[in-house]
């Protein structure tokens, strides 16, 4: 009895990602399978176009997807899958800002940046050097968190307000203010750097 | 700054008209608003820019965490999860109850113990997944009625069906299924019968491919490197539906006996990305999927040009073998001259014909065709034509002859491709063959390029049946190309034969850079055919050497009288491709040679009274090659000739060109992964510090990523 349960890759496929859910609790792993499949990419994607390090964002994305697997069980049917990998996601990144690890990282860029000029040589502004989009990824980084992350829902991958609301957990117009502000925020900060 | 609020609104659009006329005076009028405006619409600019970089991740990450995940539900668990979903229950009412409870009674049974000690049935499930694949309708059904099958997967009556179709044999067993859900007494009985009925009476290969295929799948070669998932008692690959011709590797040949060898020559690369496909998910390749020549094959080498009469030149190099075993390897590089040698390019007429059935619905498979053959079309030239045939139930002309000026039409045709349906291969091949006629140009390239996974479910399936439709196609001129991808079920054997018969090459593209690199760098030659039907053939002179093996080409070996012979198909060599023959040689005196002699008892070829046979006028030479070849519309063959010196044999491994040593650390790696009885020895590692060593030039990275394949073969065998 219990026969070790078949796998049914063929209509994997076709099933959708609450069926999937379902069977991946139930412990078939190629359901899971499929799903990570199904969300690997955009999952890389919402984490890349935050960090901006590839091989940080697929190590996270690959945490992303080992957290959603253990906290699979908790998982309500009211919101869908997507929504939900989408908040795991977004947290992840998050801890991972605060985390030692990424103040390091940055720790080691500042200070290969710096570097003493000789005298009467003239310093070129860092923004000259860097193209515009390095210093809109500067400026995105000193956005608050929630800000950050409506703007890569929103701007990046566009999502709709909805989508990004469901997402998120606050009110669609949040959203929308939110978006906005981090827009002017981000104006103001790419003014300041002389990229405007 | 209250303003600013209005900058979502206008870019949303979600004023009414006159807000929208108002804010658009007043961006008018004020200057440091416009400006503030315009600012605000760049960092839209700068989001929409972020939004095109591209992320995509390979099949090696899904690999990655799924091995990362440990966590396994306890059987309890999963019993309690299953009840716990309100869905199931209500779907499956009393019926779901009374089978947990069942469950709950056999938890404690025997057969719970049999199976915890690990006796569990791999095979009977392979069996019955193979059998319900060929009807979807039911596959489908019975996803429904997952719940279920999950908790009872022998109780439905069509697990039950399937299984005796398999197994004549095993009715007992089937009977006891059904003896089950009354009586616990019969279990243990049942597990010991149905097991030794399954694992003795392995489904046929008739009964798994259908009637009138000789293809063969190895199985013993998975459990060698595979990882043993404990926990469904089975090997985690178990992609039981891909298909690879079964074939035997060429045994060594004393020259005393044997001094000829003929071959077709073969620019196929396809076994090489699909088995680049299984090392990147970090599995080994089965290995019959290994086809040597196609791995050596896939990389260039520089071999000289000469601008001359013939198609041809031929190249030679002779070292000893990497391993130190004593052997030679002899590398023998026939390069094509380059397209347009007689100073005319060749209009294309080319013919896509795309599976789009249900199984092509998958990343890896439709999106990439489309992908592919944008990337394709991009490259055609003014004069080229091309047309589009899909298959699925039936086939479909979605896009008649259309010259390239159509550019935008046949994009769109491209993109609107989607999946879904049956798989009638042969109606499709057939209405290709029709539109590639009906485009005909006379003294082009009239080809059709099928894009599939291989799997032709409807109509002629047989690959034999295949095989004869396109030969008899082959003869109105029209050369056909294989495009293979996806995995699960893809078939290669078929794909490999269509393509040979249809004197054509075939390839199995894996990822956009495997496309790039048919369909940008290497097109002419995919392309135009500069000879057909080459063939070649090599003498050794006994003198020198005691004994040859061709190193792969099992499936294109000739009888030596099919040399001449103009009416035996061969392979076909396209404008500047080169193709790459090794042989593992023992020479004459060395003390190899010795080894050979006394492994004869009673009947000893005397090597050294044959020398007096020699003729001494050849005394220098060491073989003698000759190629057979026919132009693209010629019916006769020609024949050129080419004498190998002595001289060119190198003392020493390290001294060789940098082409020889990573053809022989190809050569090698290719060995390995098969498991071969004339695998030299080397580890994995040593044959990627040999590659390492040899990568030279490497414009593409072609070599540095076989390096970095080799490395991951290591970490998979250890």
């Amino acid at each position: 009895m219990l026969k070790p349960l078949r796998r049914e890759m063929t209509h994997m496929e076709d099933a959708s990602d609450e069926e999937l859910v379902r069977k991946a609790t139930c412990g078939e792993e190629d359901a899971y399978r499929q799903l990570v499949a199904r969300y690997k990419n955009y999952v890389f994607a919402v984490i890349g176009r935050q960090i901006g390090d590839r091989d940080t964002a697929e190590e996270l994305a690959q945490d992303v997807f080992v957290k959603a697997y253990k906290a699979l069980s908790h998982f309500r049917t009211e919101a869908t899958f997507k929504t939900w990998l989408t908040k795991i996601t977004l947290n992840t990144t998050r801890s991972y800002f605060k985390s030692r690890r990424y103040k390091e990282s940055i720790q080691t860029v500042s200070n290969e940046d710096v570097s003493i000029p000789e005298q009467g040589k003239l310093v070129p502004d860092l923004v000259v050097t860097r193209d515009l989009l390095s210093v809109f990824q500067l400026c995105f980084g000193a956005l608050s968190p929630l800000m950050q992350d409506v703007i890569t829902l929103c701007g990046y991958q566009g999502e709709s307000y909805e989508q990004a609301s469901k997402m998120l957990d606050i009110p669609v117009g949040t959203v929308r203010s939110r978006l906005n502000r981090a827009r002017i925020v981000l104006k103001e900060c790419m003014q300041s750097k002389g990229a405007l | 700054m209250s303003r600013e609020k209005d900058f979502l609104n206008y870019l949303d659009g979600t004023l009414s008209v006159e807000e929208k006329a108002r804010f658009e005076e007043a961006l008018n009028e004020d200057a440091s608003l416009q400006s503030d405006f315009n600012n605000y619409q760049r960092i839209v600019q700068m989001e929409q820019e972020k939004a095109k970089e591209h992320f995509e991740l390979d099949e090696r990450f899904v690999s990655r965490v799924m091995a990362e995940i440990k966590y396994k539900p306890s059987l309890f668990r999963r019993l309690l999860m299953e009840i716990k979903n309100p869905s199931l229950m209500l779907k499956a009412g009393f019926g779901s109850l009374a089978t947990v409870t069942i469950c709950f009674a056999l938890m404690y049974g025997p057969e719970y113990q049999a199976y915890q000690a690990g006796i569990s049935q791999p095979d009977a499930i392979v069996s019955t997944d193979t059998s319900e694949a060929s009807d979807m309708k039911d596959t489908q059904r019975a996803a429904s009625e997952a719940g279920a099958t999950v908790l009872h997967p022998i109780a439905t009556p069509k697990a039950e069906k399937s299984e005796s179709q398999i197994i004549p044999q095993s009715k007992e067993a089937s009977l006891d299924s059904r003896a089950l859900i009354g009586a616990n007494e019969s279990l243990p009985r049942r597990s010991e019968t149905a097991r030794s009925d399954l694992l003795t009476g392995k489904p046929t290969q008739e009964m798994l491919l259908g009637p009138g295929l000789s293809v063969q799948q190895e199985n013993t070669r998975w459990d060698l490197g595979q990882p043993y998932d404990h926990y469904y008692g089975r090997h985690i690959v178990e992609s039981n539906t891909e298909r690879y011709g079964e074939f035997i590797e060429n045994n060594p040949v004393l020259t005393s006996i044997e001094p000829t060898s003929t071959f077709s020559i073969d620019v196929d690369t396809g076994s090489y990305t699909n088995a680049r496909r299984f090392l990147r998910a970090g599995q080994l390749p089965p290995a019959n999927a290994v086809r040597i020549e196609e791995f050596i094959n896939y990389f260039d080498y520089t071999y000289p040009t000469t601008k001359g009469q013939d198609p041809f030149t031929a190249n030679f190099e002779v070292a000893p073998s990497p391993d130190g075993s004593g052997t030679y390897l002899l590398k023998i590089g026939v390069q094509a001259q380059e397209s347009g040698y007689d100073g005319s390019e060749k209009p294309w007429n080319l013919v896509f014909l795309i599976d789009v059935s249900g199984s092509m619905n998958s990343a890896d498979k439709l999106p990439l065709v489309q992908r592919s053959l944008t990337l394709l079309v991009n490259n055609m030239r003014q004069g080229d034509t091309l047309s589009i045939v899909t298959y699925a139930h039936g086939a479909r002309t979605v896009l008649s002859p259309s010259g390239i000026e159509k550019k935008s039409q046949i994009l769109d045709a491209i993109n609107m491709l989607s999946a879904g349906g049956g798989t009638h291969g042969a109606a499709g091949i057939d209405q290709a063959y029709k539109a590639a006629e009906q485009a005909w140009i006379a003294n082009g390239v009239n080809r059709v390029i099928l894009a599939t996974d291989g799997d032709f479910n409807v109509g002629t399936t047989g690959t034999e049946e295949l095989i004869k439709l396109i030969e008899q196609k082959r003869k109105s001129g029209i050369t056909l190309t294989t495009l293979g991808f996806g995995t699960n079920n893809y078939n290669e054997a078929m794909m490999e034969q269509i393509a040979n018969k249809g004197n054509g090459n075939y390839f199995y593209i894996d990822n956009f850079s495997e496309a790039r690199k048919v369909f940008e760098h290497d097109l002419h030659g995919t392309l135009e055919v500069v000879a057909k039907d080459v063939k070649l053939q090599i003498e050794f002179n006994p003198e020198h050497i005691a004994q040859y093996r061709l190193v792969g080409y099992e499936n294109r070996k000739l009888r030596n009288q099919d040399f001449a012979n103009d009416k035996i198909d061969a392979g076909e060599i396209g404008a500047g491709h080169s193709v790459t023959a090794l042989y593992e040689i023992i020479l004459t005196g060395t003390e190899a040679a010795q080894r050979l002699v006394t492994e004869y008892r009673y009947k000893k070829p005397e090597l050294k009274e044959e020398k007096s046979a020699r003729e001494s006028n050849f005394a220098a030479e060491l073989a003698f090659l000759k190629i057979r070849y026919k132009e693209p519309q010629g019916n006769r063959s020609k024949l050129l000739n080419f004498p190998l010196n002595r001289n060119v044999i190198q003392e020493k491994f390290t001294t060789a060109s940098s082409d020889f040593r990573f053809t022989a650390a190809v050569s090698a790696f290719a060995h390995l992964l098969r498991g071969s009885q004339y695998e030299p020895e080397l580890s994995f590692s040593e044959v990627a510090q040999l590659a390492k060593e040899a990568k030279g030039e490497d414009p593409h990275g072609y070599r540095q990523e076989f390096i970095e394949l080799v490395q991951n073969a290591a970490a998979s065998r250890r």
